[in-house]
């Protein structure tokens, strides 16, 4: 059973739709991440789930119990906010506790689960501490020790980490993941930070103005964008707009003005004539060296180097293209240049590196 | 190289209101303080001296004494009234999403005040004669079977002054309980709190500044307050300002009315530490580290 789902969920405020009809399912122990730019609906599904926002329609079921007209204190979740939202008027320990106390908990069975709770977040000593004595990154430890003290069925996180500098993120992202995985709740986690995503999430539900762009792992997200979008939001892509010439039994040929190049791919193959976009990450382009012979089943295309920018770990070259598109191509840093700015290359990828996405689908 | 900072810049800022309030607060005050210790002779003859003798007088009458804990306890009784009902006023106004509804509502309650106090304890006498309005409609309802005595008496002027201060009390608590995170009280829900446990656990101990502030306000408000209980107490209830007026116009006694209004004037300044004590110990949370 799954311990969180919502069916075709739906939203709106006034002539604006949040969220117009989103399903998704959440197993225990999962950790799901809600990705997308600001106003697409992410934050209002995480309130939904909260019970602060009530869907126009849809439902939300909680351990398979419909839960969408529960208000939110009979709804068994536990939530850390943005602004980790720590009671000022109490110590860390009655933060901790309030939730206990409230479910008439047993005064010496509070004490117990509370130390635990903050062992777990590695604060034991700060519990006689109010939240203004406490650095950031302590006030979201309590915040999440307060969350999860309950045991609830479904944790959510609600940008839980963009407080936090730079250095303590890092930290905080490896801990969080830690910390859900012992407990295996059922998680959700809203980001507008692409690599928080990647790097914390079982499954992405990646969302466009009210919309599911596309659920699934880092790996299918990242190789496998199913929408432009999708591909554009996360990391740099190329995009290549055009249409499917010829379908052969493994690949098809792609146009896109005057380039023709292979495009291979799991799942079934277009009808020829169908228009769409072929996305190539910067990273899967290798430029050539000047007498390597590439590979069968490779695309290899003529171009002339327009820029390059050092980067330490990698050098950025911006390539344009005889038939005048223009790619960008990531290398590694390390080594010299197998090529100055203004020279002529040739570049490669091979025919399943790039993913392709139908014209229409939600972009 | 660095300016020199010119430090008569901020005291020339100020000096407008220093001036004023030295001349028309702190003098008088001053002058007053000095009439409270001078002799009085029958027929409003002062005689500068250095006794205490208006002071004992005053705290060692049964009368007198009765007369401060009737204002104090008038104060006590408006103040827990504007408490009662105007904090869910504030709470309601401060939790209005549009601020443009808000701006309205503010100054419907801001009416009030832009009548004068003499027109508009007049009209609470009419409101509240034996056949007044308020009278008849409770009678037409049949809340009492006969009409309730609301003039001339306590209820009449707790009616009157709670009112009037009920403004100043809503717009000192409603800034405070708008600064209470909305992110607290759903915290607080998503952890099992029910709305009034939220209200209880949340909203009353972090707005508790605010109801100290307004009752402050409305305290101090009311035990100075002179033309309302005159006109709708009549002549029955007797507080210290009109103690002290008839003292000073009618019997012509300066240094006891001087010596009375310190009296009064040093009560609410305890009372005023007192709360200050209590609010500040209620919440070191506010101390930081």
């Amino acid at each position: 059973m799954n311990e969180l789902e919502l069916r075709r969920v739906r939203k709106t405020f006034g002539r604006t739709v949040a969220v117009a009809g989103i399903d998704l399912a959440v197993q225990r122990a999962e950790f799901v991440g809600l990705l997308g730019p600001s106003g697409c609906g992410k934050t209002t599904t995480l309130r939904a789930v909260a019970g602060f926002e009530r869907p126009d329609s849809g439902e939300v079921m909680i351990k398979g119990r419909n839960v969408t007209h529960l208000p939110p204190h009979r709804r068994d979740i536990g939530i850390v906010f943005q602004s980790y939202a720590l009671f000022p008027h109490m110590t860390v320990f009655q933060n901790v506790a309030y939730g206990l106390r409230v479910r008439g908990v047993p005064k010496n069975e509070i004490a117990r689960r509370v130390a635990d709770a903050l062992e777990l977040v590695h604060l034991g000593e700060l519990e006689h501490r109010y939240p203004r004595q406490l650095s950031g990154g302590q006030q979201q430890r309590v915040a999440l020790a307060r969350a999860v003290v309950i045991q609830p069925t479904v944790l959510l996180l609600d940008e839980p980490l963009s407080n936090l500098d730079a250095k303590l993120r890092q930290e905080m992202r490896s801990e969080l993941r830690r910390l859900q995985r012992r407990l295996e709740i059922a998680t959700i986690f809203v980001t507008h930070d692409q690599e928080e995503a990647l790097s914390m999430a079982d499954r992405i539900v990646v969302m466009n103005e009210g919309r599911v762009e596309q659920i699934g792992t880092a790996e299918e997200i990242y190789n496998r964008p199913r929408t432009r979008f999708v591909a554009g939001f996360i990391g740099m892509c190329n995009f290549l707009p055009g249409q499917v010439v010829s379908v052969a039994q493994d690949h098809f040929r792609f146009r896109a003005g005057e380039l023709e190049v292979a495009v291979a791919l799991d799942g079934g193959l277009p009808a020829p004539g169908t228009q769409g976009t072929l996305s190539v990450r910067p990273e899967v382009i290798r430029i050539l060296g000047a007498d390597e012979s590439p590979p069968a089943a490779v695309n290899v295309v003529d171009g002339k180097v327009r820029e390059i920018t050092y980067l330490g770990a990698f050098r950025h070259y911006r390539v344009e293209l005889s038939s005048g598109h223009e790619l960008i191509v990531y290398q590694q840093g390390s080594g010299t240049p197998p090529i100055q700015e203004e020279g002529r290359v040739r570049v490669a990828w091979e025919a399943g590196a790039g993913s392709f996405q139908l014209e229409g689908a939600a972009a | 190289m660095r300016e020199p900072r010119r430090y008569w810049v901020p005291g020339l800022l100020i000096s407008p209101a220093l001036l004023l309030l030295l001349f028309a607060f702190a003098a008088p005050l001053g002058i007053l303080i000095v009439y409270s210790f001078y002799e009085s002779r029958p027929g409003g003859v002062m005689i500068p001296a250095f006794t205490l003798s208006h002071y004992l007088r005053f705290l060692g009458d049964p009368f007198y004494l009765y007369v401060l804990w009737r204002t104090v306890l008038l104060g006590l009784w408006v103040t827990a009234w504007c408490i009662v009902l105007g904090y869910p006023l504030a709470y309601v106004l401060a939790r209005i999403r549009s601020g443009y509804i808000r701006g309205i509502l503010v100054t419907l309650l801001l009416v009030p005040l832009m009548t004068s106090v003499v027109v508009r304890s007049y009209g609470w006498m009419i409101l509240l004669a034996n056949n007044g309005l308020v009278n008849k409609a409770l009678l037409a309802l049949g809340v009492v079977q006969s009409s309730v005595q609301l003039l001339f008496n306590t209820t009449g002027v707790v009616i009157a002054l709670v009112a009037i201060l009920l403004p100043y009390m809503i717009l000192t608590l409603m800034p405070v309980i708008q600064n209470i995170d909305p992110s607290l009280e759903e915290a607080s829900q998503s952890l099992g709190a029910s709305p009034w446990r939220v209200f209880r656990d949340v909203v009353i101990p972090l707005s508790l500044p605010g109801v100290g502030a307004g009752s402050i306000l409305v305290f101090v408000l009311t035990i100075a307050a002179y033309a309302t209980p005159r006109l709708v107490g009549g002549s029955r209830l007797l507080v210290i300002p009109i103690f002290v007026y008839d003292q000073t116009m009618a019997l012509l006694n300066w240094p006891f009315a001087s010596a009375t209004s310190f009296i009064l004037l040093a009560l609410v300044l305890g009372l005023m530490a007192l709360q200050g004590r209590l609010v500040e110990g209620g919440s070191t949370w506010d101390r930081g580290a």
